[in-house]
């Protein structure tokens, strides 16, 4: 702007006529000096000076969407039995002679939005135990007969089973039940039996069978 | 946009711990039974029967179920006599001073005979002449 300034002083000491004429001509010419210096200032004040170069930014939000995680949760017969262990007193079995056996179902239940898959793994305690076959069946039905010996029980139809002796220390039964989809259930037969060649010594023992389920989602 | 994006591939990658690391959910409950427990064979209870010259008795209540009885007598109980369900007597006129005797339960299963724990133990003694129980 000061060169506007000096522009100007030549005409209030000179003609006036030729002040006007010049002052008019000057009047057209200023407007597009000012114009061209303020856009030179933008553009420096914009850049930041002399070798500073800024990025151009741009931000846009969406709003409306909710992300929300999901969950994984089984239950057994409805229960957690974590951290407190389900009761299952659909599973017991008092006076067991040789060849006798007890069949009960669990309810895996899957309470989340993931499916699963559930692994089982059985131990327990009691002088018993090694007595004991233990047989777990994916999907099976139980069913129990006879109320004087012997007393049976069996576990019908269902995929993948396998038969252990329980020990102190969980022993893996089932890798992986089939699929429990969110919001379904699976069922899970479970056998004990007493086997037929069982010596005497195991007269009045008695124990009590664990299982440890471990529900593992199902990868997309 | 371009560093919305680029953070967010950043905060997922370090959520889930590295590009090729994906943790499975994974959950856990517990089942315990009941009571399982294993039979016994019951105790039959012993008691001195007739004693007359040279020969010395014994019996002891039927048990629900035997299939037999296991008989210990003589010096110390080590002769073993099984007998039949049917028979709750018995007696012995083999000469001992100070025998024992005790009898125990059979039960046969399909695969295996159970025996259960020795009765109450008596004490006898068995000459040509005389025999005693007590």
């Amino acid at each position: 702007m000061r060169s506007a300034d000096r522009g100007r002083r030549p005409g209030h000491r000179g003609n006036p006529a030729r002040r006007d004429h010049r002052g008019s001509r000057r009047r057209a010419r200023l407007p597009l000096l000012a114009v061209s210096l303020a856009v030179t200032a933008a553009a420096a004040a914009t850049v930041g000076g002399a070798g500073t170069l800024g990025w151009w930014n741009d931000t846009a939000r969406a709003q409306g969407a909710t992300l929300g995680s999901g969950s994984l949760d089984l239950t057994v017969d409805g229960a957690q039995g974590n951290p407190t262990a389900y009761a299952w007193t659909a599973m017991a079995l008092a006076s067991m002679a040789p060849g006798e056996s007890r069949a009960a179902q669990l309810t895996l239940g899957n309470a989340g939005t993931t499916p699963f898959t559930v692994g089982v793994a059985v131990s327990g305690t009691g002088t018993l135990l090694p007595h004991l076959a233990v047989t777990v069946v994916d999907g099976a039905t139980a069913a129990n007969s006879g109320s004087a010996y012997p007393r049976t029980g069996s576990c019908t139809g269902g995929g993948a089973a396998a038969t252990v002796t329980p020990t102190g220390t969980p022993t893996t039964a089932l890798a992986a039940t089939a699929t429990v989809p969110a919001a379904g259930s699976r069922t899970l037969c479970v056998l004990v039996a007493l086997p037929g060649t069982t010596p005497g010594t195991a007269q009045g023992a008695g124990a009590a069978v664990t299982l440890d389920l471990t529900a593992a989602q199902v990868q997309p | 946009m371009r560093r919305v994006a680029a953070v967010l591939a950043y905060a997922v990658a370090l959520v889930s711990g590295g590009a090729a690391a994906h943790a499975a959910w994974a959950d856990t409950a517990r089942a315990t039974s009941g009571a399982l427990g294993a039979s016994t064979v019951a105790v039959p209870t012993a008691t001195c029967g007739f004693s007359l010259l040279g020969s010395q008795g014994f019996a002891w209540a039927a048990v629900a179920g035997a299939t037999g009885y296991r008989v210990h007598h003589g010096a110390g109980g080590a002769t073993v006599t099984d007998v039949s369900a049917a028979q709750t007597t018995f007696s012995t006129s083999t000469p001992v001073s100070g025998g024992t005797f005790y009898v125990r339960t059979r039960h046969a299963y399909p695969s295996v005979e159970w025996t259960s724990a020795a009765s109450n133990q008596l004490t006898y003694t068995v000459t040509a002449l005389s025999a005693s129980c007590s």
